[in-house]
């Protein structure tokens, strides 16, 4: 479980997020939506450790995992992904596996099996460099998948991936959060959202401006027919 | 032209929104950079005169006659020494510069011409080299003119003169670097560059040490330098780049204008040529080939000599047990610019031992010459490493921080990972390279100094490049060449050669003609512990100060 409540940052003089507030229970998909600069990475950035909040609360897995076990548990997927360009696949992932110290009996298995269901077998020995941006992100998915973490945070993870893919990525997503997984999806793709996210929390300039299932956020934005966009731009004009 | 000065007038844009969005940090590091270049012209001419002047007063070298063209003869050496290194800095910034993909591509796509980046690019190697000479040779430039009392006229045309000069040799590293990339088969033209540049880079320094006259500093220093100065000429007009750049400064210190006017007409016209030359043959080849490079993918001078850069079952082992380590040597041996490097120091420190073999006959005090001069080498050369793999280090590893930052290894873990790596080969390197000078000078096999010296250093070596790399790191910027370049790169350089000059003053004082001063030798060890208590406190802090960083 992910919960933040009044979610507050500020970077130099800049208030980067002023009230955000959301919760995203075990076994959800929760779309998080808002236009550029609304501060969907930072809270992202937040969530995963690598920036501090300058107030308010966040509880990560119902307030029970340890603090340093939180690294384990969370795996975020960024915008764009971070690989070592000078491994080859099989490496990399092998190197992901030394540095969570996962359990090494399983370790050969499990790499294979990443390498096969994201379509990397062939390239598995080749170098990251030399991947194409869609590879790059899918063995970036399969680095995160191959933790098994509860929590997945995914900051705009259809970069570069071709249709099959882009299909596979949200079938992964949907059977992990299927298996009690948590998983916060941040996207521009508005009908991946639509599909299969359970609830959408809206942020427009630093602050959650709406919040709820999308049946739910239409009877408040009196949008009787309609999809997510029209939701979206009526949120976040409303705003303006 | 006008598309040209489109090129120039948005580069002057982001040099203006850089300047807009500086901060502080900002601010200081150009302040310290200033100061620093004030500093070293002013108070290193200022060091020259007085060397010069105290020269003049020494009775014995009275005869040597500390005139005009002793001065001369020295700038010439110099010039002669810096021609090898600008046609390498030609080609070593060839493909950096000319193959930025991004700009290429949106120029390609957009249907524009390509020769205003490319004229723009060629511009831009050629100045940023000149500015490189300019400040390296200023002292003594400001010295020369100084000690003989020129006209503002010298100083006035100084810079120009330097600039062609640059113009000329920076253009000949340039073209070689088309003439390779004529000939370098389809895909291929990048690693063919790239090996050749490592080939060259080799040769020149292996030809600039072999054929300096270091052995001028041999049995009997005093004589050897009378007899050098005895055999000074007039100045005469020649073809060579580094003797007619010498000219122009000499004609002028000796107001022989007929001497300047040829010079400087011949160096001008050299300079066009060169220009010309590149922007039209230049940038035939260029265009030609431009496809063949863009369409090359992660081709590097492994594919050349066929090696492998897959995965094996070694190398699976060795990621299982030892992740880090296993990724900080796959990036030593499958990138070609740290590999360049790392060559090239060891054909640095092989061309100083070979330099001393070439002495024959070697007596007590040129053995103990020689040691000695192996300690600020040792210094010289792993500043050079460690200005390239030790400070760039944790800042190359660019977003991918995150993924550390994140993990449980821990960013504790990671740096003295790195730390120990990096340590480990500067020891042992400068523990091969001091042994070997010390057996081949028949000198005592002075392994307390060797080892001591070599510990300390690396030590210093090491925490310096990690306190300033963590300081100052750019985690936006992931080539490790643009950030041993850049200001950070100065500053370490400047550093770690000031912290190692008391360890090189312990162990050349540590040399004596019976024997090594045990005295100085067990405080070496005293100073040794001292500063691994130091350096370890201080990167705890600094590793402190990178968790606590949000990046």
């Amino acid at each position: 479980m992910i919960k933040i409540n009044h979610l507050a940052k500020t970077i130099g003089n800049k208030k980067i997020l002023i009230d955000v507030n959301l919760e995203v229970h075990s076994g959800e998909i929760v779309g998080f939506l808002g236009p550029n600069k609304a501060g969907k990475t930072t809270t992202m950035k937040i969530l995963a450790g690598l920036l501090n909040p300058t107030s308010g609360e966040i509880i990560i897995g119902d307030g029970k995992i340890p603090k340093d076990d939180i690294s384990s548990s969370v795996a975020f997927i960024p915008d764009y992904p971070l690989l070592y360009e000078k491994l080859t696949g099989r490496e990399y992932l092998n190197f992901i596996y030394s540095v969570y110290n996962l359990d090494n009996s399983s370790r050969n298995g499990k790499i294979d099996y990443m390498l096969e269901i994201f379509d990397l077998a062939e390239q598995k020995d080749d170098l990251c460099g030399n991947y194409s941006l869609g590879m790059q992100q899918k063995l970036s998915f399969a680095s995160a998948f191959l933790r098994d973490p509860k929590i997945l945070l995914v900051d705009e993870p259809m970069n570069g991936l071709d249709p099959k893919s882009n299909k596979m990525v949200q079938d992964m997503l949907v059977e992990f959060a299927a298996n009690g997984g948590t998983v916060l999806l941040s996207t521009h793709i508005l009908d991946i959202a639509e599909r299969i996210c359970r609830e959408v929390v809206v942020i427009n300039k630093g602050k959650t401006v709406a919040y709820g299932t999308i049946p739910e956020l239409k009877n408040m934005m009196h949008i009787e027919s309609g999809s997510l966009i029209d939701v979206f731009l009526a949120v976040t004009d409303k705003q303006k | 032209m006008k598309q040209i000065l489109n090129v120039f007038n948005l580069k002057l844009i982001v040099l203006k929104n850089k300047l807009i969005h500086s901060t502080v940090m900002d601010a200081i590091k150009f302040f310290i950079l200033s100061t620093f270049i004030i500093f070293y012209c002013w108070g290193g001419q200022y060091v020259i005169i007085m060397f010069f002047n105290k020269l003049r007063e020494m009775p014995n070298l009275a005869e040597m006659l500390i005139s005009k063209l002793w001065v001369s003869q020295i700038l010439l050496l110099l010039f002669s020494a810096f021609t090898p290194f600008l046609i390498f800095g030609g080609m070593i910034s060839f493909v950096p510069t000319f193959f930025n993909k991004k700009e290429l591509t949106f120029n390609m796509v957009n249907n524009r011409s390509l020769f205003p980046l490319f004229a723009y690019n060629y511009f831009e190697v050629i100045f940023k080299n000149f500015a490189f000479i300019l400040i390296a040779i200023a002292p003594l430039l400001i010295a020369y003119g100084k000690l003989f009392d020129v006209s503002y006229n010298y100083f006035i045309s100084a810079p120009v003169v330097i600039f062609l000069f640059a113009v000329v040799l920076v253009s000949f590293g340039i073209f070689i670097s088309f003439g390779i990339m004529r000939v370098a088969p389809d895909g291929k033209v990048i690693a063919a560059i790239n090996f050749a540049t490592m080939i060259a880079s080799m040769f020149l320094i292996y030809y600039l040490i072999l054929s300096n006259p270091v052995n001028i500093i041999g049995k009997d220093f005093v004589n050897q330098l009378l007899k050098y100065a005895r055999q000074l000429k007039e100045p005469a007009s020649s073809f060579k780049i580094s003797v007619m750049t010498n000219l122009i400064f000499t004609g002028i210190v000796y107001n022989k204008s007929e001497l300047v006017i040829i010079n400087a007409l011949k160096l001008l016209g050299m300079a066009i040529f060169a220009i010309g030359v590149n922007l039209v043959i230049g940038y035939y080849v260029f265009s030609k080939k431009i496809i063949s490079v863009m369409e090359e993918s992660g081709s590097s001078i492994f594919s050349i000599f066929r090696i492998s850069s897959k995965s094996s079952p070694a190398s699976l082992k060795a990621v299982k047990k030892y992740p880090l380590v296993f990724k900080e040597i796959m990036y030593l041996l499958r990138d070609q610019t740290i590999l360049l490097q790392i060559l090239t120091i060891v054909v640095l420190a092989v061309a100083f031992i070979i330099n001393i073999l070439k002495v024959s006959n070697l007596d007590r005090a040129s053995a103990i010459f020689y040691v000695r001069l192996s300690y600020p080498a040792t210094v010289l050369l792993l500043t050079v490493f460690a200005g390239r793999l030790v400070f760039p280090s944790v800042s190359s590893e660019g977003r991918n921080i995150w993924l550390i930052k994140l993990s449980p290894f821990g960013i504790k873990k990671f740096i003295y990972t790195k730390f120990f790596l990096l340590f480990f080969m500067q020891f042992v390197f400068s523990m091969i390279f001091l042994l070997t000078v010390n057996f081949i000078s028949g000198y005592k096999w002075a392994i307390y100094v060797v080892f001591n010296f070599a510990f300390l250093v690396s030590v210093i070596m090491t925490t310096t490049g990690f306190v300033l790399g963590i300081l100052l790191a750019d985690f936006s910027e992931s080539d490790p060449w643009r950030i041993a370049t850049g200001l950070g790169g100065v500053l370490f350089f400047i550093a770690s050669f000031a912290f190692s000059l008391f360890p090189i003053l312990l162990a050349v004082i540590s040399y004596g003609h019976h024997g090594y001063r045990m005295k100085v030798v067990y405080f070496s060890f005293i100073i040794s512990a001292i500063s691994v208590l130091i350096g370890y406190f201080i990167l705890n802090k600094m590793i402190r100060y990178l968790e606590l960083k949000e990046i």
